[in-house]
């Protein structure tokens, strides 16, 4: 390709344009969003000056030892899995992180027909694969299929997909013929683990369309990056790496001494002793994701409503949020992704030391004793666990801690009857189709309400916005009465970057560095 | 007490054993019975690893699942592992594969056991290599000026100070020197290890520094006692006091006399500390974020990853042997009173 990269670039915005998303307008031309939302601790120089080119970003992140995998579509656990996968593989979409609206990424346009039952993906014209292929309708199809044929996550989001019934209409745009209409058939294209890789796909030597293609990666240790040169947006620092770190301490260590130039998710104990250090600049993003202690409806004794409303009843969010997460979160109501078009601001749970134990007296449940299943498996989950176990003493229930490992922790997951677990800001019927139905992978509340569920399936096939966003009020307001997550906080992510690393934006998705897009990085 | 410290003991009945024992045992070398044993001990060490993870709670299916385990996707991958078959025929399918020279493949990422393994034990060598020759030197010579300023002001303070290092977790001493060198007071050495899997640490030099420095603060006050100890014996001893009377100076009678006989615990805490390095250094790893054994054998046991525990701990084992076995043929050499015992 001899044509300099101008001609792409000023030839993508304009087609993006052409599809419908004005908002894709500041992020292509790499002038970073300053809308950062209500988090405004960030350095102003952080998003100042104009972006130039070149330079090695060395990044440190949550490692995943030897289960780390460059698979675009299925194992990707870790925080360093989440970061290659987002830069390897482009998507048809990606959220822009000031509003988490859907902005055109590799799609060009996606267009339902009147009903929702058939959908047509149009691609960017002239994008191609870090091997030089031009990114074409057979790939879409051919992901879609890889993707269902190895049981991906994201298979499980788009249950209305049939990966038979896809259609090539011409070189860049695929027909989908669905099994059922669904109004919400782009968000899951958004998803992490949905990047499109060419027909033929390996694995071991992964290829995809991504702002940048893999030169070395070996699991645990470290993953080099180069930027790819031929792609359809702009991308500022040449080279990229990922250090894998089992350990916050060194991984701190390491920005302070200046091996890494980046790193995420500061622990909450950490964060003073970065700020105080006076070098470093901090990211800090309010954003809606949740973390939340999960009772199993179907299990005693939650299966009495009044013991689930009690539990909620008794939390006293802030206090945990203090303690556990050195105040970095907003209180959480219950509910999923504050942030979501579809939240209902109007469902607000406080402490209520009273009721509380009113209720569980009703219930004939005065001096109960449950066991919490904990692990650490997002910061600061065990330490709100040990602050539950206070908060209810006060209501006169006694909580057992069973703090284990991982793997332990995993291999009952789903069957414990009482534990936890986090999201990222999800799209409200996407988050229901996670973790709220009976057919969803993360249900380990058991929720199966038969009258939530036919909302939910008309919720989901309803093209009309403001419809939509009613069912999902009448929704919110079941499992605020009846539901079994106990949601305590929506999430506030804290990175770190050393002086003249420039381009990164408070997220309200939820994952660090701005949804780990380095294609926005540039140094100076 | 002429020769040895308490460490001796163990080894001296052995050779006893050799001498004394029955004619069979006499016709057969001591050092090759131990070899035997230690074959023995590493085949009970695989087979009690080998059920010890079964015990444990989840395995490798889940561990790369994670929480997106379904049961149908669970059952694939245990298929596709052979994690569904007997826990014996597990076993043996492994020990023959070993015994041919096949270490097997990583659960968890599918690689050759020994391409996880090699690199790491190579980094673990150079690391434990570079704390022991400094810490041995250095704790030479801090024994010996204790021992021969017994209860001086410099005895005294290398006790403390010692003591003081002893007393500190390894964590603690770690931390302290990335603060000092690091991130705080001087930005002059790296606070962890970054480099490339394709390199060891031996061509990283920078990176060694801090953690062998950690390791040598943490094991050189136990060499410091165990040479002040023994040399202090030797210098109370009937050949010393000869030696004093036939009027043989002070400095000489450390040098050529004590010291050498006072070699014999050293070496064999010397063995101990090795085997030590070898394995028990995980946490130095974890600060530093240096690439070696312990860190490896730790994740290969929180992802259940059976083939790389077996490996790495079966490794440890003979370290273990080796180490004590070639400690045990220099206490022989060190001792004139043993030499007729067959070596």
């Amino acid at each position: 390709m001899t044509k300099p990269t101008i001609d792409r670039r000023s030839f993508l915005a304009a087609s993006i344009a052409v599809g419908g998303a004005a908002a894709a307008l500041p992020l292509l031309s790499g002038c970073t969003s300053s809308s950062g939302g209500s988090a405004a601790s960030t350095s102003a120089s952080l998003t100042a000056g104009t972006p130039k080119r070149g330079g090695l970003l060395r990044v440190g992140l949550g490692g995943g030892g030897a289960t780390e995998t460059a698979d675009a579509h299925v194992g990707i656990l870790a925080n360093t899995d989440l970061a290659r996968s987002l830069n390897l593989y482009a998507t048809l979409f990606k959220r822009d992180p000031a509003t988490l609206d859907l902005i055109p990424s590799l799609a060009e346009s996606v267009e339902p027909d009147s009903t929702g039952k058939t959908w047509t993906v149009r691609m960017l014209e002239g994008a191609e694969f870090h091997n030089g292929k031009p990114i074409a309708a057979e790939d879409l199809i051919f992901t879609v299929q890889r993707i269902f044929e190895l049981k991906g996550a994201v298979a499980e989001l788009m249950p209305w997909v049939d990966p038979a019934g896809m259609k090539a209409l011409d070189a860049r745009t695929v027909q989908f013929n669905l099994k059922t209409p669904t109004a919400i058939f782009t968000e899951p294209f958004a998803m992490i683990a949905s990047g499109i890789v060419p027909i033929g796909y390996d694995p071991a030597k992964p290829v995809g369309s991504g702002p940048f293609e893999l030169t070395a990666f070996t699991p645990g240790e470290l993953t080099s990056m180069k930027r790819f040169e031929n792609y359809f947006g702009d991308v500022w620092i040449d080279e990229l790496d990922f250090v894998s770190f089992n350990d916050d301490a060194p991984r701190i260590n390491a920005l302070l001494a200046g091996q890494i130039q980046a790193t995420e998710a500061l622990p909450p104990g950490q964060i003073a002793a970065v700020q105080a250090d006076g070098r470093m600049q901090i990211i800090e993003s309010q954003s809606g994701a949740t973390r939340f202690f999960a009772m199993a409806v179907d299990e005693e004794p939650f299966t009495d409503v009044r013991v689930r409303q009690a539990m909620r009843l008794l939390v006293n969010r802030q206090q945990m949020i203090d303690q556990a997460l050195a105040g970095y979160g907003q209180v959480g109501n219950d509910l999923f992704n504050k942030y979501d078009p579809m939240y209902d601001a109007n469902l607000v749970r406080e402490q209520n030391l009273e009721e509380a134990k009113s209720l569980l007296q009703s219930a004939g449940q005065s001096n109960l004793t449950v066991e919490l299943a904990t692990a650490p498996y997002i910061a600061g989950t065990v330490e709100a666990s040990q602050v539950l176990v206070q908060q209810a003493k006060e209501a006169g229930v006694t909580v057992n801690l069973k703090k284990m490992d991982l793997p332990a922790y995993f291999e009952g997951y789903g069957k414990w009857p009482f534990s936890g677990d986090f999201f990222n800001a999800n799209e409200y019927f996407i988050q229901v189709g996670l973790n709220q139905l009976p057919t969803s992978t993360y249900n380990i509340t058991h929720f199966n309400d038969p009258e939530y569920n036919a909302l939910y399936a008309q919720g989901v096939a309803e093209l009309d916005e403001a419809k939509r966003k009613d069912i999902a009020d009448q929704m919110q307001k079941i499992e605020f009465d009846r539901g079994g997550n106990l949601v305590w906080t929506y999430a506030t992510v804290v990175d770190a970057v050393a002086p003249g690393v420039n381009g990164f934006v408070p997220d309200k998705y939820g994952l660090p560095l701005t949804s780990y897009d380095f294609s926005r990085a540039w140094l100076s | 007490m002429t020769d040895a410290g308490p460490a001796l003991s163990d080894s001296s009945t052995a050779n006893e054993d050799a001498v004394e024992g029955s004619p069979r045992r006499r016709v057969i070398p001591w050092w090759v019975w131990r070899i035997g044993g230690g074959i023995l001990t590493l085949v009970a060490v695989s087979i009690l690893i080998f059920f010890a993870t079964q015990v444990l709670p989840g395995d490798a299916a889940k561990s790369i699942l994670g929480r997106d385990a379904t049961p149908e996707k669970l059952e694939a991958l245990r298929a596709q592992l052979g994690l569904n078959r007997p826990a014996l025929e597990q076993y043996l399918d492994w020990a023959r594969n070993l015994l041919t020279g096949d270490f097997g493949l990583s659960l968890v990422n599918g690689r050759p056991v020994e391409e996880l393994f090699l690199p790491r034990a190579v980094n673990t060598l150079a690391l434990a290599l570079c704390a022991i020759a400094i810490a041995l030197p250095i704790s030479i010579l801090l024994g010996s000026l204790s021992a021969s300023r017994r209860d001086g002001p410099l005895d005294q303070g290398i006790a403390v100070t010692s003591l003081t290092f002893n007393a500190l977790p390894e964590f603690v001493i770690g931390l302290g020197l990335v603060v000092i060198f690091s991130t705080g007071l001087m930005r002059i050495l790296p606070a962890v290890s970054i480099f490339p899997p394709e390199e060891s640490a031996f061509s990283n030099p920078t990176a060694l520094v801090l953690p062998a420095l950690a390791l040598v603060l943490a094991i050189s006050p136990y060499l410091i006692r165990l040479v002040r100890a023994s040399l202090i014996d030797a210098l109370d001893s009937e050949y010393v006091l000869t030696a004093r009377l036939r009027g043989v100076r002070e400095r000489r009678i450390i040098v050529h006399h004590a010291l050498r006989n006072s070699m014999v615990p050293v070496v064999q805490g010397t063995a101990v500390l090795l085997a030590y390095l070898a394995g028990g250094i995980v946490v130095i790893e974890y600060v530093f974020r240096f690439p070696g054994l312990g860190g490896l054998l730790l994740e290969a046991v929180s992802a259940r990853d059976l083939p790389l525990i077996q490996v790495t701990a079966l490794f440890l084992a003979a370290v273990y042997v080796v180490v004590n076995l070639v400690a045990d043929l220099l206490v022989v050499r060190l001792t004139p009173r043993l030499r007729g015992v067959g070596v």
